[in-house]
């Protein structure tokens, strides 16, 4: 593979990436323009990318009413719709324009919210079939649930005064012992991936996946 | 040049960690490094054999989060380490021949997706199977593209659902739908009491940054993990010798203010 496909990006990567991390330690102008106009670039980049998204959707949805796709061709149609709506009405008169507006509040919106609704419901399943008390471990999985649900109800402490008590125990102590345990080595294991990918020993992210 | 103020204790630890990883990358090639096994990522080959078995396809998602949503940078450490498993699977799909799907929310993530899979397809010969509208783009809104990653995995059945990346809430939608329809599952990169009871494999911590090395069994990215090792334990010393010293009625808690 050539230097420019194989090595350039990370050469490039190494040195903007110290340029960046030197940028956080030392208090120097020009280090700070520097850095602040490569992030710049960043937003450029991903700004530039989204249209690769929205590419993607375009080709896969007009694909779909095309071949009319058995019970999807009709739901292409209302994404290729309101996918070229917002483009247009963005465009035309940027976020402000009415229409681009009223899509957004009554369509986006309330669609995201029902989405969002739902983690719930999809939690409450995923519990119900965690929490069989199969075992040591996942009995006291389901004790430490029970006591935590009950601690955030106001009958929990209706019941007894130990409940809130206990929960608040077992978030203040075991449970943020093994959050900044498990915090603290992937910190590190983000510092090695760092230096791993900078150094380029780790190649996956410059889009070269045959290096193992 | 003047130091920010409050970053030279930092910047001493981030120089000491650095150090230990570079000195184990070097020593490693010349002694064997042995790290314990992951079973998460033995598992891997499994899994792909198991969708291979069935005739259904293997799934890989990268979850919400990225730089524009918090991630910390335009590609983020979760989805970098959750790239390189993904190169990993696809090279075990193109192996045994298995069809392979990845669903996007990060649009920056799908070309250097793309181009890894297309040349580990070609090194392995097998040009034909490559597909590029396997690579499904859905929405840069997190309950969009979990609306879209759900209907595309209940339509597909998929056999294998590997959740590998910056996951956020959105996670346990995928990752119930991928219980829901018998896909066996590997997670790791955020939000794990989800994942813990959804997944049949799941990588925790450390374990999911070094996935790579892990994979690729080259001893000086090896090496690396055996100096993030030392680092760690710095680190428990560190918690417990400020722990000792502040019962003691010593507070050198003002020295991470430098």
């Amino acid at each position: 593979m050539s230097f420019i496909k194989r090595d350039l990006p990370v050469v490039i990567s190494f040195i903007l990436g110290i340029i960046v991390i030197t940028q956080y330690f030392w208090i120097d102008p020009t280090l700070t323009i520097t850095s602040t106009t490569i992030q710049g670039w960043a937003v450029v980049i991903w700004a530039f990318m989204m249209s690769i998204g929205v590419i993607n959707i375009f080709i896969r949805e007009t694909r779909s009413i095309i071949s009319k796709k058995a019970g999807q061709w009709y739901y292409s149609i209302i994404i290729v719709v309101f996918l070229s709506c917002m483009i247009l009405t963005g465009i035309i008169g940027t976020t402000n324009n009415p229409i681009y507006l009223y899509l957004f509040n009554n369509f986006n919106i309330p669609i995201n919210q029902a989405v969002a609704s739902l983690l719930a419901f999809f939690t409450i399943s995923a519990a119900f079939r965690a929490f069989k008390a199969r075992s040591l471990e996942v009995l006291v999985l389901l004790f430490s649930a029970c006591v935590v649900l009950l601690g955030n109800v106001p009958i929990g402490s209706t019941i007894s005064w130990t409940i809130p008590w206990t929960r608040d125990w077992i978030l203040n102590v075991p449970n943020l012992a093994y959050s900044r345990g498990i915090n603290a080595g992937a910190a590190l294991g983000i510092l090695g991936l760092g230096i791993r990918t900078l150094l380029g020993y780790q190649r996956s992210a410059y889009g070269m996946g045959a290096e193992e | 040049m003047p130091f920010a103020t409050g970053r030279v204790f930092m910047f001493a630890l981030l120089s000491l960690f650095s150090f230990f990883i570079l000195m184990s990358l070097q020593l490693a090639k010349k002694t064997r490094v042995n790290v314990r096994p992951i079973p998460a990522l033995d598992s891997l080959h499994e899994c792909v054999g198991r969708a291979v078995e069935l005739g259904r396809p293997v799934h890989w998602t990268t979850g919400y989060g990225s730089a524009m949503h918090g991630g910390g940078g335009l590609l983020s450490p979760a989805l970098i380490s959750g790239l390189a498993i993904f190169t990993h699977i696809a090279r075990l799909c193109a192996q045994m021949g298995a069809e392979l799907y990845a669903t996007f929310c990060v649009a920056e993530l799908m070309p250097p997706a793309m181009q890894a899979v297309r040349e580990i397809y070609s090194v392995e010969g097998k040009e034909e199977l490559f597909k590029s509208q396997n690579f499904i783009y859905f929405s840069p809104s997190q309950f969009a593209y979990a609306t879209g990653v759900i209907s595309f995995m209940e339509t597909q059945q998929v056999a294998t659902n590997i959740l590998c990346g910056q996951l956020q809430d959105e996670c346990i939608l995928l990752a119930e739908t991928g219980a829901t329809i018998g896909a066996v599952q590997v997670g790791g990169g955020g939000q794990y009491a989800y994942l813990m009871i959804t997944c049949q494999y799941l990588l925790i911590g450390e374990e999911f940054y070094t996935a790579a090395a892990y994979l690729s069994q080259d001893q000086a990215q090896l090496g690396s993990i055996r100096g993030q090792d030392f680092g760690k334990i710095t680190v428990i010393f560190l918690f417990l010798g400020l722990s000792i010293l502040l019962m003691l009625g010593i507070d050198l808690t003002g020295v991470f203010k430098i």
